[in-house]
């Protein structure tokens, strides 16, 4: 063994650790013919009891009583409040029934959105590969920005307006108020249109959704047909035949600006 | 302990608080640091005790590596280290657990004990740590390396680089003291 084989056995050595026997034998061998580690070897052994004897200084050392009073008061806080936590945590059955209604919504939103949009661009597309090459590159683009005035160029199919931010209320039928106060009256449009709605449908007054007792409609918004299971119906405090709670029933949902549905009214 | 039964929370707190006190104030120096550390760690616990894994070691490991972590940063933020002193300023804390004998011995053993201590506490970090775990908290390496995190091989050459600068910082203690003995020796036959 030399210097620095010993130097890596020298910790083990000292705190009598268990090392393998040709290691300790050959350390011992070399220390008794290399002075250096030699004394390498007494001051490790003198450290090590240096450090046993602080050890045991500090063995019957523990942390003061008075915090064992605080971490016990501490648990019993703990454990109040998770107990109350779990009482609170607990919610009725009929949330999650509400927030699968609301998740179905959103979906649906955004289903009529999107077709929405691709049907604004199908007309479109169709109008240029209707267009014959005479008319002039400024006629053409003006036809496209002015749709309600065709020229007598290209034979021009009329595209929905756009969705706009500030579009297209829609008018709904004056609906009687009644003693719930969940009707909205009356949705001014732009153009006060009221939309028709086939004759056969016959609806219930607007329900509010979510914490707005009325509807704001002030930024504009969009009237949505929507289909939902029949037992939706009962969140909203209506009577459902229960055998029949499995088919869907229409509803129309008052979307505002910002994309929240603001109101719901069933559609039969 | 985690299902709030108080019991089986007195008994884990009897159980580790000293491990766990001892091991900061062996790092820190401060009682009232060690204190508070050990005050943090079983408040972790009730916390957070699902974030103990038993197949990565066991708890004793766990809480000892949290109250390391926890001085890690307190240490960052105060001073390296403070004088284990009595928070009055009166006797050092060790010498309440001393057991008397002549006083000759008694102060050799007080300084030896405190020069030992104070070296210890000069030492980076990453060089205590393995000295307190392994040298006064008596892990063996594997359990070391289980706190630390890293391998066994790490914590022995920590450990042996740590242990040759111990002996560089006692090394002019020793020489006064053989110094100081050989003097009254001279005196003795005076």
């Amino acid at each position: 063994m030399n210097c620095e084989k010993f130097q890596t056995v020298v910790t083990d050595l000292a705190r009598e650790q268990i090392i393998d026997v040709s290691d300790r034998t050959a350390a011992l061998e070399h220390v008794e013919a290399c002075g250096s580690c030699a004394l390498n070897l007494e001051d490790e052994l003198s450290l090590s009891l240096d450090l046993q004897a602080l050890a045991n200084e500090v063995k019957g050392i523990s942390a003061p009583v008075s915090l064992e009073a605080k971490m016990l008061a501490a648990f019993r806080e703990q454990k109040n409040a998770k107990q109350v936590v779990n009482i609170a945590s607990r919610r009725p059955a009929s949330n999650y029934w509400v927030a699968a209604i609301a998740a179905l919504m959103i979906l649906t939103f955004g289903f009529f959105i999107l077709r929405g949009i691709l049907n604004n661009r199908r007309p479109l597309q169709d109008a240029k590969l209707n267009s014959k090459p005479e008319t002039a590159p400024d006629a053409a683009v003006k036809e496209l920005k002015t749709p309600e005035a065709p020229t007598t160029g290209p034979a021009y199919v009329q595209a929905p307006a756009p969705p706009k931010l500030r579009p297209n209320y829609v008018a709904i039928k004056h609906q009687p108020k009644t003693s719930a106060s969940n009707a909205i009256a009356t949705v001014g449009t732009a153009q006060n249109k009221p939309v028709s709605q086939p004759a056969a449908e016959v609806a219930t007054d607007f329900f509010p959704i979510g914490f707005n007792s009325t509807p704001n409609l002030q930024e504009g918004g969009q009237l949505l047909r929507v289909e939902l299971p029949r037992a939706a119906v009962a969140r909203f405090g209506l009577p459902v035949n229960m055998d029949r709670a499995g088919e869907r029933v229409k509803a129309d949902v008052l979307v505002g600006a910002d994309g929240l549905a603001q109101a719901i009214r069933f559609v039969q | 302990m985690l299902g709030g039964d108080e019991d089986a929370f007195a008994a884990l707190y009897h159980r580790r608080q000293g491990g766990i006190y001892r091991f900061a104030l062996q790092m820190s120096g401060s009682p009232a640091l060690s204190e508070d550390v050990t005050q943090e760690v079983f408040m972790i616990l009730m916390r957070d005790g699902l974030g103990y894994d038993s197949t990565r070691g066991p708890l004793s490991s766990f809480l000892i590596g949290v109250a390391r972590n926890l001085i890690r940063q307190r240490l960052g933020r105060e001073q390296i280290y403070v004088s284990m002193e009595d928070e009055n300023g009166d006797e050092p804390v060790t010498e309440r657990f001393h057991a008397s004998d002549s006083p000759l011995e008694e102060l050799s053993r007080g300084e030896a004990i405190k020069s030992i201590r104070l070296a210890v506490l000069s030492l980076p970090a990453r060089y205590r740590e393995v000295v307190v775990l392994c040298e006064l908290q008596e892990l063996s390496y594997a359990e070391a390396a289980e706190v630390l995190d890293c391998a066994i091989g790490t914590v022995r050459s920590r450990l042996h680089r740590a242990r040759a600068m111990l002996i560089e910082k006692m090394r002019p203690e020793k020489k006064v003291e053989a110094a100081r003995d050989s003097v009254e020796q001279a005196r003795c036959f005076a």
